[in-house]
């Protein structure tokens, strides 16, 4: 499913080289649920992003279902995630001047699918998330929890093969938390989708399959189920 | 949900910036319609009164200012009447009528009247001061004011007595064959204004006058004068046997320059100028008019141009996090960029529509005040001013969508 071989990323801030992920190597299979944890700014965010093919590494391959994504010229890749890799912030990054309803419905619009079947296949994620009653309220009329709801089933809507997921409890109340995890939980047992998940909230990273730590840049395995090497 | 709706919905949501980039670019479109539409119609006013006054003269006194042919007698300088005289007595080539002239501001119940005395064609040979020359008149074959210019062409030659006759034909003749000395002429306006028709009776200046005619409207100053008998005027207004103007008719244009230099010879204490002279002075006028409103329109749409970058700009910076999470939707920098470059194109086509439509009523309200002459918009400056909107508005977008564009879509997870 996911492949990275010796993928570093290194930026430069002020004439001064920083090294945000050193070399590392790792493969993740079809169907796992994977946490990631470490300390701000050790390296998690810009890990996350090369997989969702959003930032190029330095050096190193990252390939999602066979597809080496910075192989792919930015049109392709842009497609590629559209159709293939799903996101869940922290700060579930909703459009503030779209109704929960057309919020949903993004991924769909962008990927130009029919009118019809973007309402409808968005009214089913909201009945599903229990906010059929608020698919035309706007961001700012929801509870966290419930924005976070949203921004799952925008994720989902166009079925994704990976799912990205960005501290995305971080924000939200016990019952909320419980709930977004269920739904992420059950996406990978329903749908076989592999979810890889940030995440500082320590019951969460514990109950995935594996958990992998990042500390100053450098990727471990803590809980391996599969090879990870970090070089 | 369509990419279009995406767009129009974000322009509905942050609407104060999209209007003001809006209002800069419909400003120099109205700026550019209203002007061009005033000076276009100018252009084919004065054009139209050029065909119909093509081979004019003017006899003016030598001090007097003249921007405007109708309005030529509308000054205090004044020439002798007899002048007239000297004129038939030349028998210069292709004189075909004269019309003397002379101007008294005046109030008619309470309303301000300019009232014109013109000289009817049978006075021509009668008055008491020409009586010394009257011999020689009676040699002169009546109907003709000057020498015959051979095989002319001229639309004024054509003029057949019958028109002079009629009195209403004065508005397009600017000859009267006769004309009762208290008998008036009321311009279209001016009946209008004074309430008066055919046959009323009126009080100018302490006498009676009886309305002899309406004009038709002919779009000229005309239109709001009375006219009387010039002995009359003269006599009202007590400045003796003198005239503001001589407009002296040509038979056609052929004639124009040796008649402008043998009257000058002639006349050596007036002005002779030719319709032509003044109609240069005026397109000229227009031109200059014209060229001011596409150097005016190009300033505003630079300033419009740089509201709409600095505008669009600030939308993209503003809505980083929002752009960031499209590209991790799957958007692709270019549909980044067309969102951009279509609220840009909005931007452009609405400006260019309501600047359009402000242009127009700036024409038509203010036009009036600045050119007595009907107005029509100027297609030309319609399809300047909305094609140079768009292109503008396009342009300078440019940059802000290659910005959103080549947005980093890390953006989106900026805060963990």
């Amino acid at each position: 499913m996911i492949q990275i071989e010796n993928v570093s990323k290194e930026y430069q801030r002020r004439g001064r080289s920083v090294i945000a992920l050193q070399p590392a190597t790792l493969s993740v299979e079809q169907g796992e649920f994977v946490a990631i944890v470490g300390p701000s700014g050790s390296g998690k965010t810009t890990l996350l992003s090369m997989l969702g093919g959003m930032l190029a590494p330095t050096s190193g391959t990252v390939s999602v279902l066979g597809e080496n994504l910075y192989a792919l010229n930015v049109a392709a890749r842009s497609r590629f995630r559209n159709e293939k890799i799903g996101f869940v912030f922290q700060n579930f990054n909703l459009v503030p001047w779209l109704t929960a309803l057309e919020n949903v419905q993004l991924p769909l619009t962008i990927g130009r699918a029919d009118a019809a079947v973007q309402r409808n296949r968005a009214l089913e994620l909201l009945e599903r998330f229990g906010l059929a009653d608020r698919a035309d309220h706007k961001p700012s009329e929801l509870s966290a929890g419930q924005q976070q709801r949203v921004a799952l089933a925008r994720t989902l809507i166009s079925t994704p093969r990976l799912i990205l997921a960005d501290e995305p409890t971080g924000n939200l109340d016990p019952d909320s938390r419980a709930m977004v995890m269920e739904t992420l939980r059950e996406c990978q047992r329903q749908f076989d989708q592999t979810v890889i998940l940030v995440t500082h909230d320590h019951s969460i990273a514990e109950s995935a399959e594996r958990k992998l730590r990042i500390t100053e840049g450098v990727l471990t395995e803590e809980r391996p189920r599969l090879n990870v090497a970090s070089a | 949900m369509t990419i279009r709706s995406l767009v129009w919905k974000e322009i509905l949501q942050r609407p104060a910036p999209t209007i003001a980039a809006l209002l800069a670019v419909a400003l120099g479109v109205a700026a550019l319609v209203s002007v061009q539409s005033i000076a276009t119609s100018s252009e084919a006013q004065v054009a139209r009164q050029m065909n119909e006054l093509g081979a004019n003269l003017l006899v003016l006194p030598k001090s007097a200012d003249l921007q405007d042919y109708y309005a030529a007698d509308l000054h205090n300088e004044t020439l002798p009447e007899e002048y007239v005289t000297t004129i038939i007595l030349a028998q210069a080539v292709g004189v075909e009528e004269m019309a003397p002239k002379l101007c008294l501001q005046t109030r008619i119940d309470d309303k301000d009247v300019t009232l014109t005395g013109i000289l009817p064609r049978t006075e021509f040979f009668q008055k008491s001061s020409w009586q010394s020359v009257d011999l020689m008149f009676q040699e002169m074959e009546e109907t003709k004011l000057g020498s015959k210019h051979e095989n002319c062409t001229g639309r004024t030659c054509q003029l057949a007595d019958a028109d002079m006759q009629d009195l209403k034909s004065y508005a397009k003749t600017r000859v009267v064959h006769d004309l009762a000395p208290f008998s008036i002429l009321v311009g279209a306006d001016a009946a209008r204004e004074l309430n008066v028709s055919e046959e009323d009776e009126i009080e100018i200046m302490g006498e009676s006058f009886t309305v002899a005619a309406v004009l038709p409207a002919s779009g000229t100053v005309d239109d709001q004068r009375v006219f009387a008998h010039l002995h009359t005027v003269q006599d009202l207004s007590g400045m003796g046997p003198v005239v503001n103007v001589i407009e002296v008719m040509g038979c056609c244009e052929d004639v124009t320059d040796g008649l402008v230099a043998e009257l000058e010879e002639l006349l050596p204490d007036a002005r002779v100028i030719t319709i032509s002279q003044l109609v240069e002075a005026q397109v000229s006028m227009n031109r200059l008019m014209s060229r001011l409103s596409y150097l005016l329109f190009a300033i505003l749409m630079l300033v419009g141009g740089a509201s709409i970058a600095s505008v669009m700009f600030a939308n993209v910076s503003e809505r980083r996090r929002e752009l960031g999470t499209l590209l991790a939707l799957g958007a692709t920098p270019a549909l980044l960029q067309r969102l951009v470059l279509m609220k840009a194109s909005l931007i452009g086509v609405v400006g260019g529509a309501v600047g359009l439509l402000f242009g127009a009523v700036l024409a038509f309200v203010c036009g009036p005040m600045v050119v007595d002459v009907p107005l029509g918009l100027s297609l030309q400056a319609i399809g300047w001013g909305l094609i140079s909107a768009l292109i503008v508005a396009m342009l300078f977008s440019y940059f802000p969508a290659r910005k959103a564009g080549h947005l980093d879509p890390s953006v989106c997870f900026q805060d963990v």
